[in-house]
């Protein structure tokens, strides 16, 4: 009867109720932000990056993210072109132009110790070395080779398969050791392949000098290929309103990509070629992941326990390439009104050195909670002030000490129990769909959201009782003839 | 004198309150406590990892004292156009100790310029530098062992490593591969002349300007290099200033990997500013929950005070010596209890004493802030609040007024009003609903300055009462539109002075509508 007491009492005073709902709210959002760092990705999120990538995480032996200085390590500048044996040329374009600050004790290259090292990693699937060398294709343009697994080895989240748009992918390691798979469109060059054509690749010879590869390219070697398919990188859809007609239109942007991809068999031929027993140890990684619920986890734990690599994962890169805009052909958007494009392309941004925030949940979460118990506290001790006379009477027809707490927390737990589960579905919604769209088992996503829900709603009520608990004893402690004579 | 004595006269009512609600003010103070460790030791730690992250990277050895890149298009400016690069004195606050400053700002001494220009080489890309024959910014060592600077045609000039890391000598015959516009690759061979002889960092090969020219088809000079001492000592406003006559060039100076590495971690920490706004707005919060809790409980306590003639001022004495004497009390423990903490973080030695001065400073009169604006409000609903209203605990609005004019008539009242001799108000009407309450009816007499309608809006913060303009009947009111109608005994009875330009609108209207040049809507 008293808790129902308590329930009816905080009905009553609804505007109050809703106040400490809504802190307790606040306080819940948070803490289930923070039982894991983002809330997950959605299935398809980074797509075209996981699929170029060949997984959801792009590891980079050298470090060019800054981040809060760790004890002992130093930055220097350096204005060198970045190596081209990784793909950083394509996502940090400034940093050839304006230099940029990395680590002093860097690491050039992925040991196979460190490769062990990572597949020990909770969540990693698989590792997968990204072969990777630049050579010029016909004496134009500077490209990159990259060696890819023929068909039907690749999964399907990841193969380049669908991206064609004419001819095949490898078909066998036998029948396409001369072949080629390249982009539609590729920057600085106006000629557009087509299935069939021969290619001229000039592959520079290659050498390991203080223990960072080199291209020579006045050793080079000139190959010829056959073109047996063409990509198109499909980067953003856009839809606009058409003025001519009123009705919405969409439009497929497709990007640039300086990546002609060889079958693996291949691509070591030319590399032992060309590098003359220049033994090569990957500078770039993927690193493929189960799904994407927890992937800015893995990530920031990665960052932890390999402090001297750079670890980015495959939706926040793609955020960056979409951000400034190399990646996409003027020819890309000549089909959208001219308004619609001349914004799209203003937005590019001029990027600074990529910076790795701090993790400040644990102070914030803190700060929100302990606001939270106060307003829980301060509401508890309002009511308990306003219905002094309504206490004193319940007491003086018999109800116990233990009575008035009972119905003194019962409010406070209802509050905070509202709050929490609000608070906690506000945030998890996104979650609960993302892990649905990662095509995770039904009871994986139970026990995620309940593990989450016991957490969130278990703190909040660990709170109420603390700190209802004070006012409630005070109510009940009251002289009930003390009160009566007052009011 | 008398006021002053009044107010000290509440003093000791205050000291008592003290005591009275000493667990709750006790609550602020331990508020007011943590508010100054938590935030006085968190900016302490932002600003530690500031200095520790400049301080990490690597300053750049360099032998000239700024490198200008310039953006494409531009050109370099003679010496003479040049501004001096530094602000007299340095802005950086907490850092006046570290660098020496000058007063009066120091122009460039020296310019050259620079072409800078790709090119190909047997160990991938390289940059190479045309500098001026006769440079003073570069020494080198030739076979001789003889440190010059006079460039020959033909000579490159290669960094003091390149020979350990390719095995370069002099003399030897290097080739290079530079892109020309057309796409195409001109190759050709530099003899090896010597090796800086110095260790500084960003080397390139040097060539005599003249030769890249004319290899690279007369491409623009692309770069400056500038001499000033001073910019080896503080760097304030640099670059701001040399923006200002390159605008989007890329320098290059000394201490440039300090100020990038500083400029990272402020942008790493751009979230915690968030974090001491938190601090502050749940302090702020706290005290003001508390201070209107105690206010409600104290409103009998009040009401005697006004009934007995306390004047606003001394209101206002009573609650600031109270949440004053609170405020210094909280302060003082806080930073003593600071000075306790602070030797167990790590960071703490890192920082100078100016530092933590402003720090604690700025905690002191940020918490300040704060509690006057939260004491605000009690302290205005104190002033706002009649006895009866306090003893009866009845809801105090803050905006209170009285209305028997129209602040805005439109031109139909003016006219109604001229025409049948009334007095016209109208209450608030929201989607022709009125809230409020009528406390009298059409047909009764009322008399001038009679309440006839109250509205309370804003939750409660604002209170309005429309009365009577005049002694008359209160003939007709609108249940949509909240327009009353009053008719006044006397004919004569005076009508509100409205505005002249009000008046002449309505006039100028009235005279187009009977000329018949408008159909008469208004």
């Amino acid at each position: 009867m008293f808790l129902r007491l308590g329930i009816t009492n905080a009905w009553r005073n609804m505007a109050r109720s809703l106040l400490a709902i809504l802190s307790m709210m606040v306080a819940a959002s948070f803490l289930s932000y923070s039982v894991s760092l983002e809330k997950g990705y959605a299935g398809g999120a980074g797509q075209f990056v996981r699929r170029m990538q060949n997984g959801e995480i792009i590891a980079y032996a050298e470090k060019l993210s800054l981040e809060m200085p760790r004890v002992g390590e130093h930055w220097v500048f350096e204005d060198e072109p970045l190596s081209d044996f990784t793909d950083y040329e394509l996502y940090y374009p400034e940093y050839s132009n304006t230099g940029y600050l990395r680590l002093a004790e860097r690491n050039n290259y992925f040991t196979n110790e460190d490769i062990a090292a990572l597949e020990e990693i909770t969540g990693i699937e698989a590792i997968n070395p990204i072969l990777r060398f630049p050579a010029w294709l016909n004496t134009q343009m500077q490209v990159s080779v990259v060696g890819r697994e023929t068909q039907g080895i690749d999964t399907k989240d990841h193969t380049m398969e669908e991206y064609l748009i004419d001819g095949h992918w490898f078909s066998s390691e036998a029948n396409d050791l001369n072949s080629v798979v390249i982009s539609q469109y590729i920057p600085e060059s106006e000629t557009q392949y087509k299935v069939g054509d021969t290619i001229e690749l000039t592959v520079p010879g290659f050498s390991r000098i203080e223990n960072r590869l080199h291209a020579q390219w006045f050793k080079e070697e000139t190959v010829e290929l056959k073109v047996i398919g063409i990509v198109a990188i499909p980067t953003r859809y856009i839809s606009y309103i058409n003025s001519a007609t009123g009705l919405t239109s969409a439009e497929q942007i497709y990007g640039y990509s300086s990546e002609i991809y060889v079958s693996k068999a291949l691509w070591w031929n030319l590399w032992n070629k060309a590098g003359n027993q220049t033994p090569y140890y990957p500078e770039q990684l993927s690193l493929q992941t189960e799904n994407l619920t927890y992937l800015e986890d893995i990530v920031y734990d990665l960052g932890n326990l390999f402090p001297h690599f750079q670890f980015v994962s495959a939706p926040k890169a793609e955020e960056r390439l979409l951000s400034n805009f190399s990646l996409e052909p003027e020819i890309a958007f000549r089909n959208l009104p001219l308004k619609l494009s001349l914004d799209l392309k203003n937005q590019a941004i001029r990027e600074q050195q990529a910076v790795i925030s701090a993790d400040l949940r644990l102070p914030i979460l803190i700060l929100i909670l302990f606001n939270a118990a106060l307003l829980v506290a301060a509401n508890i001790l309002i009511m308990v002030t306003e219905r002094k006379r309504e206490m004193a009477i319940l007491k003086a027809i018999g109800a116990m000490r233990k009575n008035i707490i009972a119905m003194v927390l019962a409010e406070a737990v209802m509050v905070t129990f509202l709050g929490g589960s609000l608070g906690f579905l506000l945030v998890e919604v996104q979650s609960i769909l993302n892990q649905i769209t990662n095509r995770n088992p039904f009871f994986v996503i139970l026990s995620n959201v309940m593990r989450s829900y016991g957490i969130v709603v278990g703190s909040t009520a660990i709170i109420a009782i603390f700190f209802g608990l004070l006012p409630a004893i005070k109510s009940a402690s009251m002289s009930v003839m003390g009160v009566l004579r007052d009011e | 004198m008398s006021k002053l004595k009044s107010i000290i006269a509440v003093l000791p009512f205050a000291m008592k309150n003290l005591g009275r609600w000493r667990f709750r003010l006790l609550t602020i103070g331990l508020l007011v406590i943590m508010t100054a460790n938590l935030s006085v030791l968190y900016q302490s730690m932002l600003l530690s990892q500031q200095n520790t992250g400049s301080l990490q990277a690597v300053q750049l050895e360099l032998p000239y004292d700024l490198l200008v890149r310039l953006p494409e298009g531009a050109t370099p400016k003679p010496l003479e156009a040049l501004p001096a690069p530094l602000d007299p004195y340095d802005y950086g606050k907490g850092k006046s100790n570290i660098y020496t400053v000058l007063s009066k700002p120091m122009p460039f001494s020296h310019a050259e310029n620079l072409l800078i220009y790709p090119c190909f080489s047997p160990y991938g890309t390289w940059e190479v530098w045309g500098i001026e024959q006769g440079s003073m910014f570069f020494t080198w060592d030739t076979l001789t062992g003889k440190a010059v600077n006079q460039i020959i045609p033909g000579e490159i000039i290669l960094p003091k490593d390149y020979a350990s890391r390719f095995g370069y000598r002099v003399g030897d015959t290097l080739s290079l591969a530079f892109f020309l516009n057309n796409n195409e690759l001109n190759q050709v061979d530099f003899v090896v002349g010597g090796f800086l002889n110095t260790d500084n960092d960003l080397q390139k090969p040097l060539v005599l300007k003249e030769d890249l020219l004319k290899l690279t088809g007369n491409s623009p000079i692309n770069a400056q290099l500038l001499a000033c001492s001073e910019i080896r000592s503080h760097t304030t406003g640099l670059v701001r200033n040399m923006n200002k006559v390159y605008p989007g060039a890329e320098f290059i100076y000394p201490t440039m990997p300090t100020d990038r590495a500083t400029e990272a971690i402020a942008d790493i920490q751009s979230p915690a500013a968030w974090v001491i706004r938190l601090i502050y707005a749940f302090l702020g919060l706290g005290i003001m929950t508390i201070a209107l809790v105690t206010f409600l409980e104290r409103r009998k306590e009040l009401a005697i005070l006004k009934s007995i003639g306390l004047r606003f001022t001394q209101i206002v004495s009573l609650y600031l010596a109270e949440y004053g004497f609170v405020y210094f009390g909280g302060l003082i423990i806080g930073y003593i209890v600071l000075a306790f903490l602070l030797p167990y973080f790590h960071w703490s030695s890192q920082l100078t004493q100016n530092q933590l001065t402003s720090l604690m400073l700025n905690n002191a009169l940020t918490t300040l802030g704060i509690f006057l604006l939260a004491v605000m409000y009690p302290i205005l609903l104190s002033r706002a609040a009649s006895v009866n209203q306090l003893v009866f605990a009845r809801q105090i609005p803050l905006f209170t007024a009285k209305i028997d004019h129209l602040l805005r008539p439109k031109p139909e009242f003016l006219f109604r009003e001229r025409e049948e001799n009334v007095r016209i108000l109208q209450a608030d009407s929201i989607d022709q609903k009125l809230s409020g309450a009528f406390l009298r009816h059409p047909g009764e007499h009322v008399k001038q300055g009679e309440v006839v309608v109250i509205q309370e809006s804003w939750f409660g913060f604002r209170y309005r009462e429309w009365i009577a303009p005049c002694d008359g009947t209160f003939t007709e009111y609108d249940i949509y539109t909240g327009v009353m109608v009053f008719t006044p005994d006397q004919p004569n009875a005076p009508k509100y002075p409205y505005p002249a330009d009000i008046l002449t609108t309505y006039d100028r209207r009235q005279v187009a509508f009977q000329s018949g040049q408008s159909n008469g809507s208004y």
